[in-house]
């Protein structure tokens, strides 16, 4: 539990303020997940629905922007392994949509407390300090990991229990994949829309 | 002195990889800028910090990929009066904002993905060797790329100043982003045609009409 929520806080860290070099998405943490003996398809299967879902997507400015890196693995880490019914791919997707748009309204009060509190958080010796601003971004990345991956865990483990109803038989695959391929229908759409524009 | 030396360089480089994490809703990257202009004055032998923060922490926007670009000309006006550096900073949150945006978030970043998901696809979500090495071959070329970029910008912005901002309306970049643009759509094209396919050949949509169908 402390290992994934250490490596959420790390993904939400890099994905939004510092390196941004693309090295947490959802492609490449779900590699991370199959090394860890996740089933790779499902997990693959969400990560493409996810990284399309939000491929229109772009952060500018103080606008929110879901942080859906971070939404991604922790929901996914907190699923566990194993071969997913329909119910849990329609769960899976909603919470990590529910919790990147929920974390991108805790980054902003995070933001704001930080400005207010500059001086201890942000600064040393009233200049900016890089040390003091990662670590305590980190430390409440983490806590804030912490009390999501509870919660999704416990939505989890009381989902299991429902699994055995009909919807829980059904193959989910079919889910994620249909949504694929009215997300790239709609982006395609998109692209040659806005080009004639 | 029209050049910086590349020791000055590489630290101002390093330091804008952490420009964003200062952005607030005050002044957005103004604290993020004093941070990584720092080391300049350093070298200058003007370790003044409440100057530096004096000049420039005001409300300042930029686009974290190319903030390069922002600080090596901001660093060549530095020596300008107050009123000329606050226009250079008007010009360049506008400009590299909207730049940025277009070039890495609407074309860089959806290649990237998209190739990425096509692999997925095409390897039936199972990664193979190849889905590895592609994967790591795109995130180093990145970030290669956001290196250079960065270095680039803070070496070429600190030489031309606002001239610097003439490379994104040359043919090449021109060319550079028909390509990227391209390459997109391709691709998105690509992998519907390959989602399909993968539903075809799966067999779920049958095996989940069964299903249906039993109950």
């Amino acid at each position: 539990m402390f290992a994934f929520t250490a490596i959420s806080a790390f993904i939400l860290l890099e994905s939004r303020d510092v390196v941004n070099g693309f090295l947490t998405q959802p492609y490449a943490t779900a590699l991370l997940l199959v090394l860890w003996g996740y089933d790779p398809v499902p997990v693959l299967l969400i990560a493409s629905a996810t990284q399309l879902i939000y491929l229109n997507r772009q952060p500018s400015g103080a606008s929110l922007f879901p942080e859906y890196p971070f939404g991604f693995f922790i929901v996914t880490s907190a699923a566990g392994s194993g071969q997913y019914s329909l119910l849990s791919y329609s769960v899976i997707l909603i919470l990590i949509m529910t919790v990147s748009s929920l974390t991108s309204h805790y980054l902003k009060i995070k933001r704001s407390f930080f400005e207010k509190h500059r001086e201890r958080l942000k600064f040393y010796k009233r200049f900016p300090n890089i040390i003091s601003a990662v670590s305590f971004s980190y430390l409440s990345y983490f806590l804030f990991s912490l009390a999501i991956w509870a919660v999704i865990y416990t939505i989890f483990k009381s989902l299991n229990t429902l699994n055995i109803s009909y919807l829980g038989s059904l193959d989910g695959r079919v889910l994620p994949v249909i949504l694929c391929i009215l997300l790239s229908s709609r982006y395609i759409y998109f692209n040659l829309s806005r080009r004639n524009e | 002195m029209n050049k910086l030396s590349r020791r000055t360089i590489l630290s101002l480089t390093l330091r804008t990889y952490f420009i964003r994490i200062f952005y607030n809703y005050n002044n957005l990257f103004g604290e993020g800028l004093c941070y990584c202009v720092f080391p300049f004055f350093k070298s200058c032998g003007v370790p003044k910090r409440d100057d530096i923060l004096a000049k420039h922490l005001v409300t300042f926007n930029t686009n974290e990929y190319l903030s390069g670009f922002a600080v090596g000309i901001i660093l060549k006006n530095s020596e300008s009066n107050d009123a000329d550096l606050e226009k250079t900073k008007n010009i360049l949150s506008s400009v590299l904002g909207s730049i940025g945006d277009r070039l890495i978030y609407r074309l860089i970043f959806p290649v990237l993905t998209l190739t990425t998901v096509n692999k997925f696809v095409i390897s039936g979500f199972k990664p193979d060797l190849c889905t590895w090495i592609i994967i790591i071959i795109l995130m180093i070329l990145f970030n290669l790329f956001n290196f250079y970029i960065r270095y680039a910008g803070i070496s070429k912005g600190y030489e031309k100043g606002l001239d610097a901002l003439k490379f994104f309306r040359s043919s090449g970049y021109k060319r550079t982003v028909f390509l990227l643009t391209a390459a997109r759509n391709i691709l998105t094209v690509i992998l519907l045609v390959e989602l399909i396919i993968y539903l075809k050949a799966s067999n779920i949509l049958l095996f989940f009409f069964d299903r249906g169908l039993k109950l």
